[in-house]
């Protein structure tokens, strides 16, 4: 028995470390391919905006409207009491148009937002185990 | 002196039932597997915001603003700075650590190209070495 015991509480312990539980405000999508900033501090979501490939704004698990997205940004910031302007994460398809991308800013600069985070994902050989190269548009 | 033998009887009288607790870790086992999402790591870009009118109102400053403009060519998608044209990240990122760092950044992406372009020129700036970026929607 104790072997079997040892591999099961090896696994579990695995699990337990690597376990990244999904989070439902994020939707799967082709985030652009760059390494970012590498920063290692972790952030508040806050508003996590996504935008498909296909151009459509999702918000938690609804599709919404740029007017929406507004008068939602604008509530965030309402109640953004700390002190600290909140900086909204977009997530936005590499395949998406950028128009879309653009009108999000523009509608989320007006609400008072004076940056945003732009997600990305690193590629395996972007990561800062190893060294950086590649990965851009071309 | 019979110290062993009095801590062999305590033990004796204690049953641990492995049954039970081999259960509840095959259980949390089991939860854990179905749980777990495998996602791939992500990262961010934090450019500043700003709308074309600003950088407009920007002209009346003492420097002139650096700006890099992203566009779909007749040959596909390219980077502008000044006059100069590049195709990939790697040589605008090149061309934009001959610049000053302190005046900043500003990125200008049209509507027609794919998103990636527009987070490749940010990357290229962070490469670069600027602190401060400032996307620029332009105007629809």
């Amino acid at each position: 028995m104790t072997p079997m015991i040892d591999i099961v509480f090896q696994l579990l312990i695995f699990f337990l470390t690597t376990a990244r539980l999904a989070d439902l405000s994020r939707i799967r999508l082709d985030l652009p391919e760059e390494p970012g900033e590498r920063r290692t501090a972790t952030e508040r979501a806050g508003l996590v905006v996504n935008v498909d490939a296909d151009g459509s704004i999702v918000v938690g698990q609804a599709t919404i409207s740029f007017d929406e997205l507004e008068s939602m940004a604008v509530e965030v910031l309402r109640q953004a009491s700390d002190g600290a302007l909140p900086q909204p994460l977009i997530r936005a398809d590499r395949n998406a148009d950028a128009s879309v991308l653009n009108e999000v800013l523009r509608r989320l600069q007006r609400s008072g937002f004076l940056a945003v985070r732009i997600g990305t994902m690193p590629l395996v050989s972007m990561l800062p185990t190893r060294a950086p190269h590649g990965g851009a548009p071309r | 002196m019979k110290f062993g033998r009095r801590d062999d009887r305590r033990r004796q009288g204690v049953v641990l039932s492995m049954s039970s607790m081999i259960d509840c870790t095959f259980l949390l086992l089991a939860f854990f597997l179905f749980t777990t999402a495998a996602t791939r790591p992500e990262d961010r870009l934090t450019p500043n915001l700003a709308i074309d009118r600003d950088r407009e109102r920007g002209s009346g400053s003492d420097f002139q603003p650096q700006v890099v403009e992203v566009f779909r060519s007749e040959d596909g998608p390219r980077f502008r700075l000044g006059t100069r044209l590049f195709a990939d990240k790697p040589s605008l990122a090149a061309a934009l650590r001959e610049l000053p760092r302190d005046p900043g950044l500003f990125v200008r992406v049209e509507g027609s190209v794919n998103v990636a372009f527009a987070a490749a020129a940010v990357q290229a700036a962070r490469d670069a070495g600027f602190d401060t970026v400032t996307y620029v929607p332009a105007s629809p």
